[in-house]
């Protein structure tokens, strides 16, 4: 009999369950990550009554959680790799912002610059233009420092995200060994522990967002998992890795205690690393590259010009070395040197009178001091070097005053010459190639008189140039236009045959690079774009920019070699002006903002997609709960009503049997 | 199986949908009030690097342009200098002509010379010609006056014998300040009136006709003085032409480019402002319809 009440109480039970979980679908429809729950009724096992098998009610078999694990994976994956996008993207869209702000970028500095130069040129004595000029180019170098620096500051951004990426990676492989403890002691007392795995699961799934990861399954229900193809969980152990940086500015991360990088390709770790290593340093180096090239070139200019002042009485070095003994090839110089030969100008103050003597420079064999020594054989100047700082100190004697410019020699090298008549060399020579040129006389006599006395003319590998007539006919003492912008003439006198007298022309009085391999009277201090600044004595005096090859004040020859480096191709291996060169820094970089831009927006359409399919398994409708709630509540009413029925039919038949029992 | 539209996801894309046509209504408002369609490189990529460069050679044609108009003044002011200095020797020509007749009285002939001698003043003066503080005949050396007399009286050449060229375009120079030397002394025309002089003050104390003769040598002297002016006028004129044709030509560049650049990087106003009214209306759109959709509940109906 009391089944009958154990059935209605089924139903009554079985009802409040299931509106308990329906309640408990409602109040969490807003919850992330909520499953929702469904309950499985199944009948109760019947009730044999002689040979009538007898229902005995309903009971829950099971509360499920709807879920779909590909689809959570999926969808786990994509949030991931959409975090990792973004992080590139901000890091990327930074860049792009420091490279090109709305006003005043490096191009436009650089162009300014020389925009300018080409003004000074109209008149290069214009101590204002001047001005505008150093100026622009102190701009130019705390435009690059600065860019430098940000670049620095995303740079240790992205070293802080790392290390509390690698961090977080360890931490949830301890937390997944831990579990595969646990999962394994709770197999061992006969139950699966859905929660367990259901945690481990969700942890794999969020390490998969750090890095690359591969789980795979192991004997006692455990999961192993490798990292960049590192074990970093085995069993109940984990192996922790650590980030740190290289030898050439690499972020690395490897196993703790290791220097072995791990091949870290996926995940955030891997983004990080990806724009740390990649596009950052690919910026700063081509940046560096940049303020480098545009330095050294300026600076041989610069370092080969005369400045308002004329020649200079002391000049101190900028660029040292690390040692003073060691070949000058070896000796850590940013701009190392080539072998060539430097002319050294110098000048007596007292008479005007100019020497322009060769020094050869072999970087492969002499040291700095080997350098000194040769430059302090040259006469009436000094070199020493500075251990401290190694650099090179070049001074005059008192009287004297010395240049780079390649300047004519006041007077030829009149050691093969017997005549009385003085010859003088006169011009600013205008070839391209340094050379001798060997002034041979043909005939004896009287110049300007003697009918046929010539003078040949000859370069330094022995050809004919020209031959002079320097006999009757010429007026002694009158310039003889030679070749290249130089002219002879002779005074009056006598010549004999066969003397000779001879000049260096020089059109690159540096050909081994090492003033601004040295830093001497260039333009700029430093060598990249992290410390590249104008000389600090040029930018006191803007007098001393070198406009002047021949010396005069409205001489523009100089600016016009300066000038002239602002259309040449000088960077990516002669494909790039300095201009062209920032805008491929600036396009490379845009390219990449857009094809993760372009990126983010599929995997965030992508996302939509999956999260819409995840909450067509797992979400919560509230009309279909609503549905579900009246449905049991009138369950529960009829079960109710049918225990009332039960009592009252018991009762019924109680007050027949009373009077018996009374 | 059919797909299963919850409540959530009904929310969740009304925000997305939201989203994104905002989002596409700030960058088109962005183009509307900016009226550039390219705010960043990325935008496209291609099309910016274009116009960075576009817009740095329009800047170094300013730059070659204004070096032009300066090239100009000075060549036009020295044109206008020598020809002034032609027409004094032309006077000259003329004093020596009337020199040359031997009727002249010793007054006249000192009248003569007086006139002469004010001419190689006047074409001293010339010659020492200044624009901005630059000699115009000195060569590199702008900043030294090229001509002064010495203590003989006799006019000499402190320039350079280099001239100054200065840049119009990319690898392309042409001589501004020319070396005095060049362009008064080769023949010398100081030495030309000096002797002109000379010869009608009769320094040399010569018979009349040694005089005559001295003073109708010095015809051809002038002729060629004046030739060796005029032939840099000639250069001079030369490159005044030639500087109008790579001015027009900079201009007409100029002008390309930044046809260009509007092409590259303006904004279509009619298709941003048709544009915004699409999104306007779709973010309007989706908005109602979340909003209808969302009201929808069981409960509306129960009762």
């Amino acid at each position: 009999m009391s089944s009958l009440f154990d059935v209605g109480l089924s139903a009554l039970d079985a009802s409040q369950s299931v509106l308990n979980l329906i309640g408990n679908n409602l109040a969490n429809a807003n919850t992330p990550g909520y499953h929702r729950q469904v309950a499985d009724l199944t009948e109760a096992d019947p009730t044999q009554i002689g040979n009538v098998s007898v229902g005995s009610g309903v009971q829950i078999s099971d509360t499920r959680r709807q879920i779909d694990n590909l689809l959570e994976t999926a969808l786990t994956n994509q949030t991931f790799a959409l975090a990792d996008t973004s992080a590139q993207l901000s890091t990327v869209q930074q860049v792009q912002t420091d490279l090109n702000p709305s006003s005043g970028s490096i191009q436009d500095q650089i162009e300014q610059f020389f925009n300018d130069v080409n003004t000074l040129a109209t008149q290069p004595s214009d101590t204002t233009q001047r001005t505008v000029v150093v100026n622009d180019a102190h701009n130019l170098a705390d435009a690059f420092n600065s860019l430098s620096s940000s670049l620095d500051q995303i740079q240790s951004g992205l070293d802080t995200q790392l290390n509390s990426s690698v961090s977080d990676i360890n931490s949830l492989a301890k937390r997944i060994a831990q579990l595969n403890d646990k999962i394994q002691r709770a197999y061992g007392n006969g139950n699966p522990p859905n929660d367990l795995l259901d945690q481990r699961d969700q942890l794999v799934n969020q390490l998969a967002g750090d890095i690359n990861v591969q789980a795979i399954p192991a004997n006692l229900n455990q999961v192993n998992i490798l990292a960049g193809g590192v074990p970093i969980v085995i069993g109940n152990q984990s192996q922790s890795l650590q980030y740190s940086i290289a030898s050439g500015n690499q972020g690395q991360v490897s196993v703790a205690g290791s220097s072995t990088p791990m091949s870290v390709t996926g995940g955030q770790a891997g983004g990080l690393l990806a724009v740390r290593n990649g596009t950052l340093q690919n910026v700063q180096s081509q940046l560096d590259t940049l303020a480098g090239t545009l330095a050294q070139e300026v600076d041989n200019a610069q370092a080969t010009g005369l400045g308002l002042s004329g020649p200079s009485t002391f000049l101190s070095g900028t660029r040292g070395v690390t040692n003073l003994n060691v070949p000058l090839d070896r000796a850590g110089l940013a701009f190392p040197p080539q072998g060539g030969t430097l002319y050294v100008s110098v000048t007596d103050l007292s008479t005007g009178t100019r020497t322009l003597t060769p020094v050869s420079i072999d970087p492969s064999t002499q040291s700095l001091n080997d350098v000194a020594a040769a430059l302090s054989a040259v006469p009436n100047i000094q070199a020493v070097t500075d251990s401290q700082t190694g650099t090179l100190q070049v001074l005059a004697k008192p009287g004297y005053a010395f240049d780079f410019a390649g300047r004519l020699p006041s007077a030829p090298d009149t050691s093969g010459y017997t005549g009385t008549a003085t010859p003088q060399v006169g011009g600013q020579y205008t070839g391209t190639n340094n050379d001798t040129y060997t002034f041979q006389v043909a005939g004896s006599g009287t110049v300007g008189s003697t009918s046929g006395l010539q003078l040949q003319v000859k370069n330094s590998s022995g050809s004919l140039i020209t031959t002079l007539n320097i006999g009757q006919g010429y007026t002694a003492g009158t310039p003889l236009t030679v070749a290249n912008g130089i002219t002879v003439q002779l005074a009056s006198g006598t010549v004999n045959d066969g003397d000779t007298f001879s000049t260096p022309v020089v059109a690159q009085p540096d050909t081994a690079g090492i003033l601004t391999a040295l830093g001497l009277g260039t333009f700029f201090t430093g060598s990249k774009a992290s410390d590249i600044a104008v000389q600090p004595a040029l930018l006191n005096n803007p007098g001393l920019l070198a406009a002047s090859r021949n010396g005069d004040s409205g001489d523009n020859s100089n600016l016009t070699r300066l000038a002239a480096l602002q259309t040449q191709p000088l960077l990516a291996n002669g494909t790039q002006t300095f201009s062209q060169g920032y805008d491929a820094i600036t396009g490379n970089v845009a390219t990449q903002v857009q094809a993760l831009t372009n990126q983010q927006t599929s995997q965030q359409a992508l996302g939509q997609q999956l999260q819409t399919q995840q909450q067509s398994v797992s979400g919560i409708d509230t009309n279909e709960e609503l549905v579900n709630l009246m449905n049991f509540q009138q369950a529960f009413q009829v079960a109710s009503e049918y225990i009332g029925s039960v009592n009252t039919t018991l009762q019924s038949l109680v007050q027949i049997i009373q009077p018996s029992i009374a | 199986m059919e797909l299963r539209i919850t409540s959530q996801v009904i929310a969740s894309n009304a925000i997305a949908y939201a989203q994104q046509a905002t989002g596409q209504l700030a960058i088109l408002q962005q183009e509307a009030s900016t009226g550039l369609r390219i705010l960043q490189p990325s935008d496209d990529p291609l099309a910016a690097l274009q116009v960075l460069s576009d817009k740095a050679q329009n800047n170094r044609l300013s730059i070659y342009h204004q070096n032009i108009s300066d090239v100009q003044s000075k060549l036009n002011s020295s044109v206008s200098t020598l020809n002034q200095v032609s027409n004094l020797l032309a006077q000259a020509k003329d004093l020596a002509l009337q020199g040359s007749n031997s009727t002249n009285s010793t007054d006249s002939f000192q009248a003569m010379a007086t006139q002469v001698s004010s001419i190689l003043n006047e074409v001293l003066q010339l010659a020492n010609t200044q624009q901005n503080g630059q000699y115009l005949y000195g060569g590199t050396a702008s900043q030294t006056q090229p001509f002064t007399l010495n203590a003989q009286g006799q006019v000499v050449y402190n320039g350079s014998a280099q001239s100054m060229s200065e840049p119009i375009g990319e690898g392309q120079q042409v001589q501004t300040l020319y070396a005095g030397s060049q362009v008064f002394q080769s023949p010398d025309v100081f030495q030309t009136l000096a002797s002109l002089r000379d010869a009608l003050n009769n320094v040399n104390n010569l018979s009349p006709g040694a005089q005559t003769a001295a003073i109708q040598q010095t015809l051809q002297e002038l002729d060629n003085a004046n030739t060796g002016v005029l032939n840099t006028v000639g250069q001079q004129s030369a490159s005044l032409q030639n500087l109008q044709g790579i001015d027009q030509h900079i201009q007409d560049v100029q002008l390309q480019t930044t046809q260009q650049i509007g092409n590259l990087q303006n904004a279509d106003l009619s298709q941003v402002v048709v544009g915004l009214q699409e999104q306007q209306n779709a973010l309007q759109a989706s908005l109602y319809s979340a909003s209808h959709i969302m009201s929808l509940s069981l409960l509306n109906f129960l009762k």
